[in-house]
Formats: C-alpha cells, structure tokens, sequence
C-alpha cells in the first residue's frame, strides 16, 4: 500500500481512537457486563428459589387476571396481550396489556410490585443508548460503531507484517512498547468478533430506521406490503366473544411445530373473541436465528404459520444473524464467557491504544485533561458500577430493603472519581480507584451471602450456581485488581 | 409446559479449544526453527490442529455456529499463545526481542493528507449519504426477493459507510474522493427513486 495512503490511515485510526476511544470504553465495558443481563437477575435480586419448573398453573391466573383487568367490556372483544414467560434467569411472569403490567410470582400467584431496574438493566441501557433517551441514543451508539469499524479496519490495513505482529509481545521493554505490542497482539487476534460486533452493533444501532427506510424501497413504497413482509399478516378483526384453548395448551402446541424452540415471549391477539391468534416467541439454542416465532389458532390450536429466518433467503439470515451475533446468545453461558473474554480484550485494545497516544514524547504531564479524562473513564467506570452492584447487594439482599436509585447512585461515584482524579492526579487516583473497585469487588460474596440462606436454612455445598458463580468471579477479579493497584498500579 | 434448559456448549468447545490453541503453540514454535523439514512438518501440524479445532466446532455445531464460535475461541487462544510464549521468551536475563514490522508509521509522510477533525467528520457526512442512497439502491435492484433485498441493504449500509470514511479520508485528493463519492451517491439515489417511482 502506497505511504501516503497509510498515513492517512494512521491518521484516521488514530483519530477515531483519541476522540471516541473513550466513548468506545464506555459501550464496550458496559456491554461485557450487559452481555450477563439476564443471568445476573437472579443473584442480584437474592433470588435463591431456584427455576420454577412448570409454571402452567400461575400462567393461566396470570392471564386470567390480565384479561379481566384489560377487557374493559365497552370495546371489541378480545384483549392483546403481551406475556413474559419464566426462564431460568427471569423468575416472574410480566403480562402486559393495554397499558398496565402484572408480575405474577410463577410459585405463588401472587401479584408482586414491578421491580425496580437493577445494576444490569442500567448497564444495559448504558451499552445500548449511553442512558440517553431514546433514540437519540440508540442512533449516537449507531454511529459509534460505524467508526470503530472505521478504526478495526484501518488498523488492519495499517498492520504491515500482520503474521509476526500476531505473536509479538514484549512484555519487559519500554512501557509505550509494551502497550504498543499489547495493542497490536489483542487487535489482530480479537479482529473478527471486533469487526463483527462493531458492525452487528451499528446495524442494530440503525435498525429502528433503516429497515422500514430499506423495506419501503424494496416493495415500491408500497407501506402495507413491507409490514406484512416483515411482521407477518396483521390478525383478522376481532369476531364474537369465543372459547379459548388454555394459554399452556397453546404454547405447547406451537412448541411442538417448530422443534428446539424455548418459548420466551407469548403475544396474544384478540385473545378471548373469534379469530384470536397467539405468537409464541423464542430462543432456538444452538442456531444463529433472532427470536423465531409460530403463531397458531388461539381457538383451536391449529397451526397458522411459522416465522424462521434463518430458513429462508440470503438478507433474512444474514439479518437474523445480527442480534445472536452482537449478543452471544446462540450457544448458553459457555459462550457469553467466551464473549466476555472477546468483550475485555476489546477494552484493552482501547485502552492500550490510548496508552500508546499519551506515552508520546510531550504528552508526560500527569494533570493534562487527556489524562484527568482518561483514568475517569477508564477507571472511574468500573469503581461506579463496582459501587452501583455493592450498594444494590446491601440493601437489597443483605437487609432485604428496596434497590437504590440506580442513576443518581451510579452517577454520583462516577462524578466523584472524576474530582478524584482532577484534585490527585492521574496515577494516584487511578490507583485508589483500581484498590477501591477491588475492595467492592471482593467484598461482594459476603454481601450476596444471605442469599443462600432460605426458609429451610443454607443450602448444601456448594448452592444454586446461579448465585454462587457470580461471587465467586466477583471475588477472583476483586484479588486481581487489588493486586494490580497494590503490587504495581497503573503508570502515568 | 416445561421451561427449556439452557443449552450448553461447553464440552464442545473446550475440545475445540483445546486442538486450537496446540495448532497455534505449533505455529509459534515453527516460526523460530531454520527453514527446512522440520519447520515444514510443524507448519503442517500446526494446520492439523487448527483444521482440527475448527472441524469440531462445525460439525457438533453446524457450520454457521461453529465457525462463529471457533473464530473467537481462536482469538482468546491466540493470545493465550502469545503470552505464553513471550513469558517463556522474557523468562531469565536477556529477552530477545524477535523481529516485528517496521511500525505503522511510514517514514516519509510525502504527499499525505492531514486527517482532522473537519476531514472526518465531512467523510462521515458524505459517506453516510452515499452509502445510504447505495443500501436503498442495492434494496431496491438486488436480483433476491424484496424482503431479503431490504435485509441486505439494512447490514451492508454500516458496512459501505464505514468503506466510505475510510476511502475518504485515505484519497490523497480530497477534491476527488468527494467528487467520487458525489457521483456513486447521486447514481444510487437515482436508481434507488427510479425504483420508488415504479
């Protein structure tokens, strides 16, 4: 490749990498940790009842509680709801209708308070709209991935001797070789799932507008068609009021027509009249398939059509590749671990590609505002969502009281590491930061403890692993980092 | 009505992990022998495992998964590897530093365009509407059914878009990639409108 072009290269990646690396960081570190959402629910909540195994009977007062409260008796018949089923994680049945959500505990059929959102569903929204509304959110994540695709592939075609490079790691040089090296070695190896996540996240990022923007033009604007391209053919108009097989019964059925599917979400409509369809939607473990539907006859039972792209044409199982892909969930908790490994490194790359820019000759200064912003973001993130999850564990599951104000708490230790390091500097502060996140870190286990004490006293050795697991990993990366910031603490 | 077990693949790619990371310790370790059989036999064993890695993951998980699932398994691997080997290489006084590229700066910087603030983000502007008219384009004339059509143009957009930035910025004459970009932007519209209006 020609210098000058190569330059120019370096000059966008390393642009890309000074100006939205940090931003980079936030979605990729919150998403690592996203990448757990729904497995962390159980062990943040102190939730120690293990999976519900046949949640029919708490399914169907659900629902019969959710008609009557929905079907108001002055319109159509029939209610649309949207239900929530179960899952190993998500212990509560959520029926949605007409506005209003019931939470059903699956054990006892009775109606809970709507929980309010946890560290994860924070974190969550952190990765997916920077806690902005949406979708203006959603749109800036959108073009952050775009532009580190932008940065994965220049700094690809940067890599004049990518073979070497990829086993090239000097650990015992300089600093700003070994972050280089380190920078180097993490981007080529990880390159794949970067490029892939950067862009499945852009296109999810985009979704909202550029598939009906994409639809209208492919069925000559023709609204009506693409929908039904799209969504499937809208239900009939409601009919009479009508019998209808039990919920269970229906979503047995449509388990049953298309094999492998683990019915997640259930979209009843025009539930309860004539012509009343019920969606059952669902994970297909082991398949690069987004949520795969069968709608059947919610009267008889009888099958309607089953929605499977990735049985169908080219751009429909690319597409419905996109979220399985961007999310890991195609092969259980094996492989978001092996996403998180992937996620990490991602950081790093960041990381030691901001450390590669400030190790420059002339950028030293250890109070300059690079350096305030970067042991911030860096090392503040971490300490707040650290801080977020121990405050969360100690009121919520050691003195069984209500979640903290997720925001405020999160944002609060945020900020305050932020005058942290602007009144200390950034190597101190870095440090007290990675000790303070270790101490959280390690400290969680005791705070998670009384979960594993229930109704009939402590579980036997060695407990749910549901809410084992997650202490036990707390506790590993907690000694880690405490090491880190004891033995050697971050360099300027 | 029973909840579905979460699937796991764990055993599967602890097996595939594990021919992986023994195909590219094999690759490492070649790379340091002198030319000759030796080096080829350990190419050809490294390959092996690396084949052998990959053909697990396929096969117990079908291609689309497995190879999904290998890539990144190869990655967390390949640097498993590399550390490995350069602890095993600083271990004692001398740490010899193996040849690596010549760095990613070039020496003499002749003829390169400044990449700035104002260049990226006029490349990003210009390349999100070129390569949105393409996407729509591509939408509305790619030879599939219209609902993979749009699908295609909805995941290649980012993809073009970031080609586009990268074309941009990298064209050592600014007044020609923007005159480039103008020109695959204003055909695409057009085809794309052509196709809008029937």
């Amino acid at each position: 490749m020609r210098q000058d072009v190569l330059k120019s290269l370096y000059g966008l990646h390393s642009w890309i990498g000074v100006t939205i690396g940090l931003a980079l960081y936030v979605v990729c570190f919150s998403g690592t940790i996203a990448l757990f959402d729904r497995e962390l629910e159980p062990w943040l909540n102190g939730d120690a009842r293990g999976a519900v195994a046949d949640p029919s009977a708490a399914l169907g007062r659900a629902v019969a509680r959710a008609t009557a409260a929905a079907a108001t008796g002055e319109e159509e018949a029939g209610v649309d709801l949207t239900i929530l089923l179960p899952t190993p994680y998500r212990r509560m049945v959520v029926v949605e209708g007409r506005g209003a959500a019931l939470h059903i505990d699956p054990w006892t059929g009775e109606e809970r308070p709507a929980p309010a959102e946890g560290p994860n569903g924070l974190l969550t929204r952190l990765h997916t709209d920077l806690l902005l509304p949406p979708p203006l959110g959603r749109y800036l994540v959108g073009v952050l991935g775009v532009l580190m695709l932008v940065s994965v592939l220049s700094g690809f075609l940067l890599h004049q001797k990518p073979r070497s490079e990829l086993f090239t790691l000097r650990l015992r040089r300089s600093q700003r070789l070994f972050w280089s090296d380190l920078h180097r070695s993490v981007g080529l190896w990880g390159l794949p799932f970067h490029a892939v996540i950067a862009l499945t996240g852009a296109v999810l990022g985009f979704a909202g507008v550029a598939v009906m923007a994409a639809a209208l033009t492919a069925f000559e604007g023709d609204a009506g068609a693409a929908v039904a391209a799209l969504a499937g053919e809208p239900p009939a108009a409601a009919g009479q009021p009508a019998v209808t097989l039990p919920l269970p019964v229906l979503i047995d059925r449509a388990a049953a027509a298309l094999p492998g599917l683990v019915p997640e979400v259930v979209v009843a409509h025009r539930f309860g009249a004539a012509g009343g369809v019920v969606e059952v939607f669902g994970n297909r473990p082991g398949a690069l398939v987004y949520y795969p539907s069968v709608t059947v006859d919610a009267g008889t039972g009888a099958l309607i059509r089953i929605t499977d792209w990735s049985g169908e044409g080219l751009g429909r199982r690319v597409y419905a590749m996109v979220t399985p892909l961007h999310y890991g969930s195609y092969g259980g908790t094996a492989l978001k671990v092996l996403y998180a490994l992937l996620g990490t490194g991602l950081c790093f790359v960041i990381l030691s590609g901001l450390r590669v820019w400030l190790s420059r000759p002339g950028m030293a200064s250890e109070r300059g505002p690079m350096q305030w912003l970067t042991v911030t973001v860096v090392h503040g993130l971490p300490l707040a969502t650290a801080g977020l999850v121990w405050a969360h564990l100690l009121l919520v599951v050691s003195l069984g009281g209500a979640a903290p104000p997720g925001m405020p708490v999160f944002l609060g230790l945020w900020l305050a590491a932020a005058g942290w390091a602007w009144r200390a500097g950034a190597v101190p502060s870095a440090r007290g930061m990675l000790g303070l996140t270790g101490g959280f870190l390690v400290t969680m286990p005791l705070l998670a403890l009384p979960a594993l004490h229930g109704a009939g006293g402590w579980m036997p050795w060695p407990g749910d692993p549901v809410l084992v697991v997650p202490m036990a990993v707390a506790f590993l990366i907690g000694a880690a980092t405490l090491r880190v910031a004891v033995e050697r603490g971050p360099q300027a | 009505m029973l909840i579905g077990p979460e699937a796991s693949i764990a055993p599967v790619m602890v097996g595939s992990a594990a021919a992986t990371a023994a195909g590219l310790w094999r690759l490492e370790r070649s790379r340091r022998w002198p030319p000759g059989r030796r080096r080829r036999v350990g190419r050809w064993q490294a390959l092996s495992g690396l084949a052998g890695g990959l053909g697990v993951a396929g096969m117990a998980l079908g291609w689309p998964v497995g190879i999904a699932v290998w890539l990144g398994l190869a990655g967390v691997c390949g640097f498993a590897v590399s550390l490995a080997s350069a602890g095993l290489a600083t271990r004692g006084t001398a740490s010899p530093s193996r040849p690596v590229g010549s760095g990613v700066v070039p020496r003499r910087p002749e003829a390169a365009r400044r990449v700035g603030a104002e260049a990226v983000i006029l490349a990003a502007l210009a390349g999100c509407l070129a390569s949105a008219a393409v996407s729509l384009a591509m939408a509305r004339w790619l030879p599939v059914a219209a609902v993979d059509r749009a699908m295609l143009g909805v995941v290649l957009w980012p993809l073009l878009w970031a080609w586009a930035i990268g074309h941009l910025c990298a064209e050592p004459s600014w007044r020609r990639g923007c005159a480039t970009m103008a020109g695959i932007g204003v055909a695409a519209a057009a085809a794309a409108a052509g196709g809008l209006a029937g």
